[in-house]
């Protein structure tokens, strides 16, 4: 809906307000590995053990029986959020990794053997391709990898070359964390029915951004997790199909999952009790529930922004020199995978935390499409309702300046203060050293117009100076400045001298009335002149000042 | 502010790195490989009773990786191969408690507050013991 406002919706993550009320605004854009957490999320988790910290499913007092309904009626909110037909069908795991697991070890070595196959794709994450190598292992089971189309989709052109009567099961994502694009798992599960395979579907990256439905998708396993959806870490779903979750045996084996237990034998507990041993995440429930509440109310909402945000992204990286994203075509979800020829991934990435911004550089736990394209990895920028457009050309910016400095290092710190010392000595008398400043003017380069503006613009000078800081990637001082007199073009070579590519330290601690006393400057400025170039140091002090304060 | 993780000292290394594609006749090389970055490196040395000669790396690398194979070559040149693996060792301990490096080594302190890289500048080291390794074997 067009009345979504980002910044509005940015107010509901206190930890995003909170870097922007200590000056240092974050723009995080690592959502894909995990979001931010928002105020009624945080206010779930906490309620549990400030109001109704007590176990479920034993005690009969009262505070047992109300946190056992709190956690039972999450349930039915996680069932309700994928439209599964009962609420026995949704076991609560740590994750997506472990509901994963469950299904492996449960199902898949249970149940298959070595002639059956197992097909996987190339852009699975580690946490769906690791358990089922080890099925394999178990079963003597072969593993299929479905390729990948050039827009980094699974390709399901040639599914019949892929899938036949041997294949027992399918496991894919939804939306791979390195792709962004949403698959055509309604083709895979046509194709997979044909021929009775059971269906995983891995929804980690998918739930944040798509209404899921398991029963129009018809699979038969869907796995999600909590902390990619705006809630907590370390609690996920598992949903599976009745039938198939009644002939698994248990994951593991303690308590809660029982029903009866006696030396002369233990029955276990009906669904989906007998896959979760042990006391349960309660508090990470109760705020899963939070944020399954959450997306229900934004969803619709954020979702049209998130699209437009998408196309602003794609369109503006797109736009950056030797950058190369890894699939052609837009994304469906704003998760941007990409390179930069001849720069390393992890130096760019750690450049952009210096600058206040999160991105993920690496595998992104999904090493065998890193391998199918023959890469090493790259840069991952995955973003949220949160982010804004501002935040986009941000990233774009400090992208540039990286492609331009590129760890910008000092070539040597004394030379320009001592190649100016040297040309006033140099220099007899005061038209000398006049000379000399109008030289040094010409060195001086354009500022660009659109910098030339009422922002930059510095108060007190007779003559219109213009001047613009920056710090780089190793925290030095990169400054703009531009005048349209001739002779303030040469001084602010000389005041930049004492103060480019210097740490805010170095600028603070810096003597500039002791060096223009060296030079011999001010004595010899018109008092308008000498209050100028004050001028233009005490704004250069005040964005350093103000950076570090 | 922040400690900075590129100190100048660091990235002179990365710019001017010290035995980067060095031509040497090796006699023991390893590769070393960092997935969590994507570093990739080769350590060759060359050696005379115990005693390292020569040494050369070279391979797609992050900054930190790259420096620090850099300040390796420096250090480890001329090095018995007992003296060699003390360097290592000492690196490894250092990273691990958190003791600050001095002198020439110094430019890796700033990785100390980034544990993810620790690895990227561990990697020259580490693939230089497996050199050492096999030239023991040899």
């Amino acid at each position: 809906m067009s009345d979504f406002c980002p910044q509005r919706f940015k107010k509901i993550f206190p930890l995003l307000c909170l870097s922007e009320s200590e000056g240092k605004p974050l723009i995080y854009f690592d959502n894909a590995a995990t979001t931010q957490k928002p105020q009624n999320v945080i206010d779930a988790t906490s309620n549990y053990y400030l109001n109704c910290n007590a176990n479920v499913h034993r005690s009969s007092h009262q505070l047992s029986r109300s946190a056992t309904a709190l956690f039972e009626k999450s349930r039915v909110d996680a069932q309700r959020f994928i439209n599964a037909s009962s609420e026995q069908e949704i076991v609560w795991t740590k994750g997506t990794t472990e509901a994963i697991n469950i299904v492996a070890q449960c199902y898949g070595s249970v149940f298959l053997s070595k002639d059956d196959e197992i097909l996987l794709s190339h852009s699975e994450h580690h946490a769906n391709i690791v358990p089922w190598q080890e099925v394999a292992k178990r079963t003597g089971a072969k593993i299929r990898v479905l390729p990948l189309t050039s827009d980094g989709k699974i390709d399901t052109d040639n599914l019949s070359t892929y899938i036949s009567p041997k294949t027992a099961i399918v496991a894919c994502t939804l939306i791979s964390n390195t792709v962004g694009k949403v698959n055509d798992i309604n083709g895979i599960v046509k194709a997979a029915r044909n021929v009775g395979a059971k269906i995983l579907v891995d929804a980690a990256q998918a739930v944040a951004h798509i209404k899921i439905d398991v029963q129009s998708l018809d699979c038969d396993f869907l796995v999600y997790s909590g902390h990619k959806m705006f809630g907590p870490t370390g609690i996920g779903v598992l949903f599976g199909k009745r039938e198939l979750l009644m002939k698994m045996p248990p994951y593991q084996f303690g308590g809660e999952m029982i029903k009866n237990v006696s030396f002369s034998g233990t029955t276990y507990g009906e669904l989906p009790f007998k896959f979760e041993s042990g006391t349960p995440n309660i508090s990470a429930v109760l705020g899963l529930s939070a944020a399954i509440k959450f997306v229900e109310e934004y969803r619709e909402q954020f979702v049209q922004y998130e699209r437009a945000l998408t196309e602003y992204c794609f369109k503006q990286l797109n736009q950056i020199p030797n950058l190369t994203l890894l699939f052609t075509d837009i994304p469906d979800i704003p998760v941007f995978s990409f390179i930069i020829d001849e720069h390393h991934n992890q130096d760019i990435a750690s450049f952009l935390d210096t600058n206040n911004i999160a991105v993920r550089a690496g595998h992104h736990c999904a090493m065998p499409l890193m391998e199918y394209l023959s890469l090493d990895g790259c840069i991952r920028v995955s973003l949220a309702p949160y982010n804004t457009r501002a935040e986009v050309d941000s990233l774009i910016n400090v992208l540039n300046q990286y492609l331009t400095q590129e760890l910008r290092t000092t070539v040597d710190e004394t030379s320009a203060l001592e190649d100016i010392n040297h040309r006033f000595e140099k220099a007899k008398g005061w038209d000398g050293r006049h000379r000399e400043i109008m030289m040094l003017g010409k060195s001086l380069s354009r500022m660009p117009k659109s910098l030339r503006g009422e922002d930059n613009l510095i108060q007190g000078c007779e003559s219109d100076v213009w001047l613009q800081g920056q710090v780089d990637g190793v925290n030095h001082w990169h400054f703009q400045t531009d005048s349209d007199a001739k002779v303030i073009r040469g001084l602010l070579v000389i005041i930049l001298s004492a103060f480019e590519n210097k740490s805010s330290e170095q600028i603070l601690d810096f003597d500039i009335e002791g060096y223009f006393e060296q030079l011999g400057l001010i004595q010899h400025l018109s008092p308008s002149r000498g209050s100028g170039v004050r001028s233009i140091v005490a704004r250069i002090i005040q964005i350093v000042a103000e950076s570090e304060s | 502010m922040q400690t900075t993780l590129y100190q100048q000292a660091l990235l002179s290394h990365h710019q001017n790195p010290t035995g980067f594609q060095h031509n040497i006749k090796p006699s023991a090389e390893s590769d070393g490989y960092n997935p969590a970055c994507g570093d990739e490196i080769t350590v060759k040395i060359s050696t005379e009773k115990n005693t390292i000669t020569g040494i050369s790396f070279e391979g797609e690398s992050c900054a930190i990786c790259r420096a620090s194979a850099s300040i390796m070559c420096q250090q480890v040149s001329s090095l018995s191969d007992v003296q060699a693996k003390e360097s290592i060792a000492l690196i490894e301990s250092s990273f691990a408690q958190k003791v600050p490096f001095a002198e020439a080594l110094s430019p890796l302190n700033g990785v100390f507050d980034f544990p993810v890289r620790q690895q990227c500048a561990l990697l020259p080291w580490q693939t230089l013991k497996q050199c050492l390794s096999q030239f023991k074997n040899s």
